[in-house]
């Protein structure tokens, strides 16, 4: 670095501040520059059709006035290079979107030193450059999961072709179709049918595994009530639990709270484990299902009094292949379990819910999923919003734009008034908007009072003119979303939609 | 139409697949439940043979060499002879892609291979008027 120039393109059209940079550079030790000025974006667009250079300074309020447009072309003309924001005090809020948008940084002009200057371009040089690696390996990553997939697909269509065949055909032979068969050919013919079946359904599992894990399955979210889906499915597995003369049964309340989840889905993962736990009971054994509600969780528990896993399985039997060894019915204990459970497990997850098993060997097993609740009716109802700002004009504005799409919303006028919301909101608040400036408590102390919940509201700041302080030292307890004004209805909805997925993510 | 007046019809079938063990082994299976079947091994014939045996079901596969399936499907639709006769497709694609594109081709029902012989039976029963 210390022999070759760090060459940068400096789009600037104030002449004061192109010399300030240029001399301020020339004082760095050791470091060599070689800066290119440009008074507009559309100069320096050209500059970097022909060139490459290592940094991009650009000052976002050029008199052609671009502003982020400018920054958007540049970042797509030379995506190698990282873009650092030049600004002058007051067009803070405009920095903070041009970072958002992907510049590296920004940096306050009147703060500016020849070291602070060579230190932020060397970092947002390294750091572009650890980005656009990462950003490649991604899409390297994304391209092999894909072909991954696509091949999964390929392979089970061309598996399906001869086995159509060999089921057709040992069918018709069972049937008749080609004369009697003798006692022993009946039953072989019949074995290779079965597993002809086996095979199918394994062919379809890792088909239905591989589109699950590669997220190209749609989960159809919908209200779910728990205690008749288990009713419906221990019904509908009644006949097979017949055969082995086990008695399956269940054991609910009389109602839980809907969960928001897709029914086939959820009744795939409920007739999974049923049939698994079916597999491995012994004759005339006993199978419960029984659910409960827990801490924002509707809870099923399939119990069997099978053999038992062992410890050291408990864990692997949900990944792919793995196989419980039982140590009782012998015939049940070379049937692999395939990838029932992996499958459960994805969908559970995809569900934001967690799947686990209990066991000691000689005492059954107890495999137990768990869903949340409360999605739905956050989805159904909205989301509980406090809106905080001193101007009554605008918490009616927000009030209305938010009803509209069912969200509840309260509203305080003060900071104090806000702080005591937050601290009695039963249930709690979702989202909160809020005002930095305000009477009472300010913004930066119902962010720190915030921050003191357990369950903690998503925060998003609406601010006219935001001020520097009073942002930095809200954003020192996290980060924070920013909506400026004059904002755009959409934009208030919008945010709701998205920090309403987040924050549902994260529970 | 005029089989209503017959006392008892056997229902026909036009099996197109290319897969020459598949065809025959669905041959066996329909007929031995009282079908009748005209197989064909492409579907070049298509058009010609729907319009000549005129059979109140037609099971087709979709991968073959041209025309295929759903090629298959759009030109019996676009045909005023053949534009009402009932099209299953028997297929091993099984993405929900395909049989998107099956039905809007005009298909009535669409079963996945390996079909399980009851679903296929069914279907034919349920759309032969």
């Amino acid at each position: 670095m210390e022999n070759s120039p760090i060459k940068i393109l400096l789009i600037e059209d104030i002449q004061e501040d192109i010399l300030r940079a240029q001399l301020m550079l020339s004082d760095v030790k050791g470091m060599k520059y070689e800066i290119s000025p440009v008074a507009s974006a559309s100069v320096g667009l050209e500059k970097l059709e022909k060139e490459s250079y290592d940094a991009i300074l650009l000052n976002l309020l050029l008199k052609d006035n671009t502003g982020l447009e400018s920054l958007l072309r540049i970042q797509e003309r030379a995506p190698h290079a990282p873009v650092i924001i030049l600004t002058a005090k007051e067009d803070q809020a405009l920095a903070f979107e041009a970072v958002r948008k992907g510049a590296q940084d920004y940096l306050v002009k009147g703060k500016l030193d020849g070291n602070l200057l060579n230190q932020v371009i060397h970092y947002a040089i390294e750091r572009h450059r650890v980005m656009e690696e990462m950003k490649k390996k991604n899409e390297e990553l994304e391209r092999l999961n894909s072909m991954k997939s696509e091949f999964v697909s390929t392979v089970s269509h061309e598996l399906r072709t001869p086995l159509t065949v060999v089921l057709s055909a040992s069918n018709n032979l069972l049937d008749g179709a080609f004369g009697e068969l003798s006692q022993s050919q009946k039953k072989w013919v019949h074995k290779i049918n079965q597993h002809a079946q086996r095979l199918h359904q394994m062919i379809s599992d890792i088909l239905d595994l591989s589109k699950l894990q590669s997220g190209k399955t749609e989960i159809h979210r919908n209200q779910l009530d728990m205690v008749k889906l288990i009713k419906s499915t221990v019904a509908n597995l009644k006949i097979l639990s017949k055969e082995k003369k086990i008695d399956l049964n269940y054991r609910l309340p009389d109602t839980l709270p809907p969960i928001w989840a897709d029914k086939n889905r959820i009744d795939q993962v409920l007739t999974n484990l049923i049939t698994n736990a079916i597999k491995f009971t012994l004759k005339e054994g006993t199978i419960e299902v029984s659910a409960l509600e827990s801490g924002g969780f509707v809870q099923v528990t399939v119990s069997d009094s099978g053999p038992g896993i062992p410890a050291d399985s408990q864990q692997a039997i949900f990944d792919r292949f793995r196989q419980i060894r039982t140590m009782g019915d012998p015939a049940s204990s070379t049937k692999g379990i395939g990838l029932g459970l992996a499958i459960c497990r994805e969908i559970v997850t995809q569900h934001s819910g967690e799947i686990w098993v209990e066991s000691e060997i000689g005492k059954g097993a107890q495999f137990t999923f768990k869903l949340p609740i409360g999605t739905a009716s956050l989805q159904a109802a909205g989301a509980n919003i406090l809106v905080v700002d001193d101007d009554e004009e605008i918490c009616k504005f927000i009030e209305a734009v938010l009803e509209q799409k069912n969200h509840r919303v309260t509203i305080a006028k003060n900071g104090n008034q806000a702080i005591q919301y937050i601290d009695n909101a039963q249930p709690a608040f979702d989202i909160v908007f809020l005002d930095l400036m305000l009477p009472g408590a300010n913004g930066v102390e119902i962010i720190k009072a915030i921050h003191k919940k357990s369950t903690r509201p998503e925060i998003v700041v609406i601010t006219a003119y935001p001020n520097s302080d009073l942002l930095f030292e809200g954003m020192a307890f996290g980060p924070l979303t920013i909506i400026a004004k004059p904002f755009d209805p959409e934009a208030i909805l919008d945010m709701a939609e998205r920090k309403l997925s987040s924050y549902k993510k994260s529970k | 139409m005029k089989e209503s007046s017959n006392r008892k019809k056997k229902i026909k079938v036009l099996l197109i697949e290319d897969d020459k063990d598949i065809l025959e082994t669905v041959r066996i299976t329909l007929e031995r439940n009282g079908f009748i079947v005209r197989p064909l091994s492409h579907g070049r014939d298509a058009l010609s043979t729907a319009i000549k045996i005129k059979p109140h079901v037609i099971v087709t596969d979709i991968m073959m060499p041209a025309p295929d399936g759903f090629e298959i499907c759009r030109t019996l639709r676009a045909c005023d002879e053949t534009k009402n006769i009932p099209i299953i497709f028997l297929s091993a694609r099984t993405q929900p892609l395909d049989v998107d594109t099956g039905f809007k081709a005009g298909a009535d029902r669409y079963l996945t291979k390996p079909f399980q012989n009851e679903d296929l039976l069914n279907a034919i029963k349920g759309l032969a008027k």
